[in-house]
């Protein structure tokens, strides 16, 4: 009956609640501060809606947040599809495959310094504007390795054989695609879509490299208030709504790997 | 086969070439190239005979060590809770809540960080730095442990207990060998990433958060020296590859041992 | 439904230095059950999948009814087929796996509606039990035929069985092959049915051709086959078979003379050449297994192992260790010689 209370399994749950606060404790004092009257972070003092009214009013950061977005979402969809196409053109051709391996790793594996300085001077050589689009295609340069990496795992566990089948049953290879593999790829093009978006929305690097003058996202705002001062309240009710969202998607998608998950076991047994 | 194979991976190798490996070559150049005209390997000297750059490498290879080594630590026993461990009912809200973090702004992370220090009385620094690494390379970590982990079957547990396996047998002799090339990859990619990381750095380090990713950012940005910043930039990009590649290999071996 | 008589021509096809078929001609009549028999890597997944259409031969031509469709893509070549994985659509219900095919070509909704129903009653599926169940929710033997009504739902020219129940528990086979064989009738379509199981083999065919490295060693009906097999290879793979050195009067040259099993007769006295005898060997009794209404004896002589199939009540005379003659009877002697054989 009390198998969970052995002294073993105290101590394993007493090791994960640490481990747990470890994790959200910093995300939790934030939270709590953006709703602090105070603007300084030593005590809390009442409670305010003050800095959220603030930051819908901040100009500068919701432009940045529209740049973040637009740019995480082409991106997202851009890299995806690509991905995707290169992974499932070589799913028959294990050579070609791993021809192809070799040159879509490197983006994921090299120092993003490394990848950002280049890139800013390749685009001073080709005497590119600086904004939108120079970060935009920064992001998706990585993000079309991650997306291909996501895609190519999930295509080898199609059978080749479903392929033929829907073929032989008189669909075209357009037919075979639409109705066979892309909602056999769902998972995996939902992975890939919130990895690449995620990774761009959070980028730093790459983007304060290939940025231009008065071109600003998320976090390179966060980056300018906080490096430069200090922790502002304004930047932690910014934070908290982020991490909301991140949360959001976060639940998502491990509930598509907890089904995905789940099923496979109930396959098993 | 010849009907499977189409050119649907030109778009995406044409963009990689255009906006990847092209600007590589382009920083190749810039790294054997004097301001003045000419190719040179003087750059690369610099580097390596520079007491500043050699030290700086040092305390960031350091840095990436301490984050690789702790959260490791910290993770490893995570990934064996919610394979083995966690009852099945609690076991998704763990994983979620353990994942999470992962989807989370990185600089958000490490910002939120530097709001906890200061109710804590706590200052910016060595410490705070790594802590902070530790804090937002966690889930890098324990993402490959815990695919690694479920990979194992739990038959391969029990019997080892059925034949008398103490639990440190069990652990040094059957878990670690087994989750030995994830446990590689976690490491390898947490290393990386940390030894050029240098917003965290900055942002927690305080004096104390020189590392070389900001060294390669000074080059460029404050000491306007493309041609050594080059050089710095192509050296940690050769090693990391190398890692990865050295890494690719060890996983392959290990595969093929487990196989067998 | 309309099934059409399928004529391959000199079909050869080589894999880099490999060659996979060569030379290979056959005709299959008009819905008739036609199994390849080979061991793997025989080459007739490669033949299925030329007359598929998914792999285009080097040389050679493939007929549908007298029209050449060798140039012509799978998805216009209307040819049902079930795989060894079966290779369902594990994202669609079972009403939309066998509607796939209908769906593609246009057919309208109640068309679509009629056609599943019928073909799941022919392969004797519940309609309102299963219709709406996803491919993970049946049993085994449930998914084969799903793939069956899958394959029979577009009214397929010519239906391919690519080693369908080779991941089939024995006794489910056994179902299974009666249940395909009543369908086959029932549906009267031309099949194409390719196995490495010889009993799958004999129990289906009208027609059987026996593939090794590429070619077509005998074709012809299951039991001309058994009882004159062409070659030491088919007569081992369709049957299990006895094949000792001999010279066979009047042939002239080396050959081998084969006899099946259960045409080897043992006696425990040494007999007369003559009146039914064409020749004996002396040999001792090994093993005797016992296989239900069947016994076999398995010998050691001095031209090597033996094996004969007596029925139950007659093996009781002989036992391990026991030494006995083995007679090789006129009926049923097979001759091999350099090339080609007859019967004696």
């Amino acid at each position: 009956m009390c198998r969970r209370c052995s002294p073993s399994n105290l101590i394993w749950h007493v090791y994960i609640l640490a481990v747990l606060v470890f994790l959200y404790a910093p995300i939790a004092v934030l939270i709590l501060f953006s709703f602090n009257e105070s603007k300084y972070m030593t005590h809390l003092t009442g409670f305010t809606l003050e800095w959220y009214t603030r930051l819908v009013e901040n100009v500068r950061i919701l432009k940045a947040l529209e740049n973040s977005v637009s740019i995480a979402i082409v991106s997202a969809v851009i890299s995806t599809l690509l991905g995707m196409l290169a992974a499932y053109s070589v799913r028959r051709a294990p050579y070609l495959s791993l021809k192809l391996d070799t040159l879509m790793v490197p983006p994921i594996v090299i120092p993003e310094v490394a990848e950002a300085v280049s890139l800013m001077m390749f685009f001073y050589m080709v005497g590119a504007e600086y904004g939108w689009l120079t970060v935009f295609i920064g992001h998706t340069a990585f993000n079309i390795s991650y997306a291909y990496v996501t895609i190519k795992g999930q295509i080898h566990s199609i059978s080749p054989n479903i392929e033929k089948i829907a073929q032989s049953l008189g669909a075209g290879s357009f037919a075979v695609f639409r109705r066979i593999v892309i909602p056999l790829l769902t998972p995996a093009l939902t992975a890939s879509l919130l990895v690449t978006f995620i990774t761009s929305f959070s980028d730093f690097v790459k983007t304060v490299f290939t940025t231009g003058p008065g071109f600003e996202t998320l976090p390179l705002y966060v980056w300018r208030v906080a490096v430069r001062g200090r922790a502002t309240p304004e930047l932690n009710a910014l934070a908290t709504l982020m991490i909301l969202v991140s949360l959001v998607i976060s639940i998502y998608y491990t509930r598509r790997i907890i089904t995905k998950l789940g099923e496979s076991y109930q396959k098993q047994g | 086969m010849k009907r499977g194979v189409r050119a649907y991976f030109v778009p995406a190798v044409v963009f990689l070439a255009v906006f990847f490996y092209l600007p590589f070559a382009i920083l190749l150049l810039y790294s054997i190239t004097v301001p003045e005209g000419g190719f040179t390997l003087t750059n690369y000297i610099d580097i390596f005979i520079s007491r500043f750059y050699l030290q700086v490498m040092g305390y960031s290879i350091l840095i990436a060590v301490l984050t690789t080594f702790f959260t490791l630590v910290v993770a490893y026993p995570v990934a064996y809770y919610i394979v083995f461990k966690a009852p099945q009912s609690v076991k998704p809200v763990i994983i979620t809540l353990m994942i999470a973090p992962f989807w989370i702004d990185f600089l958000l992370r490490a910002y939120s960080i530097k709001v906890l220090i200061e109710p804590l009385g706590m200052r910016e620094g060595f410490t705070t730095l790594v802590y902070g690494m530790v804090y937002d390379f966690f889930p890098f970590m324990l993402l490959p442990l815990y695919a690694g982990m479920s990979s194992v079957p739990p038959s391969l547990l029990l019997s080892a207990r059925v034949y008398g396996a103490g639990g440190f047998h069990i652990l040094t002799r059957v878990l670690i060998p087994l989750t030995s090339s994830s446990v590689l990859a976690g490491s390898l990619l947490v290393f990386l990433m940390s030894f050029t990381e240098f917003v965290i750095p900055a942002l927690l380090g305080g004096v104390e958060g020189y590392t070389i990713g900001y060294a390669v950012y000074d080059l460029f940005f404050k000491y306007r020296d493309i041609y050594r910043g080059s050089a710095l930039s192509i050296i940690l990009s050769l090693g990391a590859l190398l890692g990865a590649i050295m890494l690719s290999r060890r996983v392959k071996i290990v595969q093929k041992m487990l196989s067998e | 439904m309309r099934g059409v008589e399928v004529r391959l021509e000199n079909i050869s096809k080589r894999y880099g230095n490999t060659v996979a078929l060569k030379d290979v001609s056959l005709n299959v009549p008009r819905g008739s059950l036609f199994t390849v028999l080979g061991p793997s890597g025989c080459g007739k997944s490669t033949l299925l999948g030329i007359v598929a259409g998914f792999i285009e031969p080097d040389e050679g031509h493939v007929f549908f009814d007298g029209a050449d469709v060798t140039g012509l893509p799978p998805q216009k070549r209307n040819v049902g087929m079930v795989f060894q994985d079966l290779a369902l659509f594990p994202h669609m219900s079972v009403f939309e796996n066998i509607a796939f095919g209908l769906r593609v070509r246009g057919e309208p909704e109640q068309a679509i509606r009629e056609k599943v129903k019928s073909v799941m009653e022919l392969v004797r599926l519940d309609f309102q039990e299963y219709a709406g169940r996803m491919p993970h929710q049946l049993s085994g033997g449930q998914q084969q035929r799903v793939a069956l009504a899958r394959a029979l739902a577009i009214e397929p020219r010519v239906l391919l069985l690519d080693e369908p129940l080779s991941h089939v528990d024995y006794s489910v086979k056994i179902l299974l092959l009666e249940e395909l064989k009543r369908i086959q009738r029932e549906a009267k379509v031309t099949t194409l049915y390719v196995t490495h199981d010889q009993s799958e083999a004999m129990y289906l065919a009208d027609y059987l051709a026996v593939m090794n490295y590429g070619t077509l060693e005998q074709v012809g009906r299951p039991e001309e086959i058994y009882d004159s097999p062409v070659s030491e290879f088919v007569a081992r793979f369709f049957g299990d078979i006895n094949i000792f050195p001999g010279e066979v009067a009047g042939l002239g040259g080396a050959s081998k003379i084969g006899v099946r099993l259960e045409r080897t007769m043992l006696s425990k006295t040494e007999p007369r050449v003559g009146n039914g005898i064409v020749g004996y060997m002396s040999g001792r009794i090994v093993e005797k297994i016992f296989q239900g209404p069947h016994v076999l004896l398995k010998l050691e002589t001095d031209y090597g192992s033996a094996k004969a199939l007596l029925p139950r009540a007659e093996s009781s005379h002989y036992n391990v260790g026991d030494r006995v003659f083995i007679l090789v009877p006129r009926t049923g002697l097979i001759v091999f010689r350099q090339r080609g054989s007859g019967r004696y």
